[in-house]
């Protein structure tokens, strides 16, 4: 019956298949609505059971902890790389990429950039003044997941969504500090 | 790609290109739908696509005379629940003999997404009718709305024809480009009644967390806020991974919220400032006197950085002034 269903909705492809387009976003919004709109009872738990599979390879649910403090040790153990500003490419250590290659994460990493502290106390780059690299002390405060992880947590009461907390990851590209 | 592709088709809609509603016609259409999620009964299975994520949460709700009560379980990844009563709202995770809940500060969620007094809104947004589409089986009618500045998100709604409830919501950047999207795949609206019987009480968590505690004044003041935004909430509470309490201010125009947290600064005095995948999400940290501030939101970054080139220590005689 479930077969009979997905082939009504698109000959070529199987019921998994859809299931697994959907879950990868390569459905239209048209056919994503429709498939979502048709589950039946057992396809619901397919569907249940992809979110299962995901969440275990991202590393979420029961498991998510282990995975943030082994991000959170391996962000703390990067060099601090030294660039402009401007140098938005990101630039990731190898062993990143391959270990969120491996557990399928769908990490983004963005963009921290320092923007300095002048003495009037604004931040530097709104007032459009180039940033001059300068030696990071090795003891400089670089964010960790955890403390991603307790803003984003606690700005979901007012984000409308019940999600776990979003993939707001980072990649530090640069870090600049300019003292007066 | 395709839901690039998607909100390209949707943008480019005669909807889209027509004129904006009147004011006062807007602010009729927006007030209705916001009265829509209040107002009616419904039950339902909806899905959250943020970036590359997806999840699907099933939603009881039903009016009451002392505010809404709801009820939201995610139905994938970690046992989540989300109850709202009486204008209060609790979040419970875990499964059975480990379930812990935590206070929220608002019990709004999907598709409730319209503040009470939806009509303020064409202050800061044009409104404009777009076409029919067809969302969870029924007959939608979208309704966008553009923002007239640079500091909010502009909203594709689209809202059922007979009950005015939000079949459908879209975040979408100036391009057009989704950046969220709430999708109903099945809704039910049901007598009132029914939706009680199928809601159950609360059961008792094992560990409840500490509730956020509402203060009036703190360490630092906000001088500056953009166009239409006020603070919606200012409370002391616990963050997880912290051993502190901070406090967390709320700024919002009704539909665009922007959080800010403030905490005794504990680390070399660095001012950061980030971006999730997409941009939906921004974020930015600053030194302010003895205090270390985070503003983030799912706002556009020149919201966030107003915010943030806003923020002194309190004036004199409040906490926080040497």
């Amino acid at each position: 019956m479930k077969q009979a269903h997905m082939n009504a909705t698109t000959p070529l492809e199987s019921a998994d298949e859809l299931h697994s387009a959907l879950w990868d976003g390569e459905l239209d919004d048209f056919e994503a609505r429709k498939l979502l709109g048709g589950m039946d009872t057992a396809q619901r738990e397919l569907w249940a059971e992809y979110a299962m599979i995901g969440d275990a390879l991202r590393g979420v649910g029961t498991s998510r902890s282990g995975f943030m403090q082994r991000f959170e040790t391996a962000l703390a153990s990067e060099p601090t790389i030294l660039a402009p500003v401007a140098a938005r490419k990101p630039v990731v250590a190898p062993y990143l990429w391959t270990a969120a290659a491996a557990a399928m994460v769908a990490i983004t990493w963005t963009v921290w950039t320092a923007a300095p502290t002048d003495v009037s106390g604004q931040p530097q780059w709104m007032a459009q003044q180039p940033a001059t690299s300068q030696p990071v002390a090795a003891n400089e405060y670089q964010p960790g997941a955890g403390d991603l992880e307790s803003y984003m947590e606690a700005h979901q009461d007012f984000a409308y969504a019940v999600v776990s907390v979003p993939d707001l990851t980072v990649e530090r590209v640069s870090l600049t500090e300019v003292r007066p | 790609m395709r839901w690039g592709a998607l909100l390209l088709g949707l943008l480019s809609a005669p909807g889209w290109a027509s004129d904006p509603l009147p004011a006062a016609e807007a602010a009729k259409l927006l007030q209705g739908i916001a009265d829509a999620s209040n107002r009616f009964a419904y039950e339902g299975v909806f899905v959250l696509q943020h970036g590359d994520r997806m999840q699907t949460l099933r939603i009881s709700s039903q009016p009451h005379p002392a505010g809404r009560e709801s009820r939201l379980v995610g139905m994938d990844g970690e046992v989540r629940e989300v109850r709202c009563t009486r204008g209060e709202s609790v979040t419970i995770q875990g499964g059975d003999g480990n379930a812990r809940a935590s206070k929220r500060v608002i019990s709004r969620h999907f598709p409730d997404l319209l503040p009470s007094d939806a009509r303020v809104l064409t202050e800061w947004y044009w409104v404009r009718q777009a076409g029919v589409d067809r969302v969870a089986g029924q007959d939608c009618r979208e309704i966008v709305l553009q923002p007239k500045d640079e500091y909010r998100w502009g909203h594709v709604l689209c809202v059922d024809q007979e009950t005015r409830l939000p079949l459908r919501a879209v975040l979408v950047d100036p391009k057009g480009q989704a950046l969220m999207r709430y999708t109903f795949a099945e809704l039910d609206i049901l007598p009132g009644e029914a939706a009680k019987a199928r809601m159950p009480p609360v059961g008792k968590p094992v560990r409840f967390t500490d509730a956020p505690k509402a203060i009036q004044a703190g360490a630092v003041e906000v001088r500056q806020l953009p166009p239409g935004f006020t603070r919606v909430a200012a409370v002391k509470r616990p963050l997880s991974h912290r051993g502190t309490e901070v406090e967390h201010w709320v700024f919002s125009d009704g539909l665009t919220h922007v959080s800010m947290f403030v905490e005794p600064l504990s680390r070399p005095d660095v001012t950061l400032k980030g971006a999730s995948h997409k941009g939906m999400v921004n974020l930015l940290t600053r030194r302010v006197g003895a205090y270390q501030i985070t503003v983030l939101g799912d706002a556009p970054r020149p919201t966030v950085e107003l915010i943030a080139r806003g923020v002194d220590l309190a004036s004199p005689g409040q906490p926080g002034r040497p």
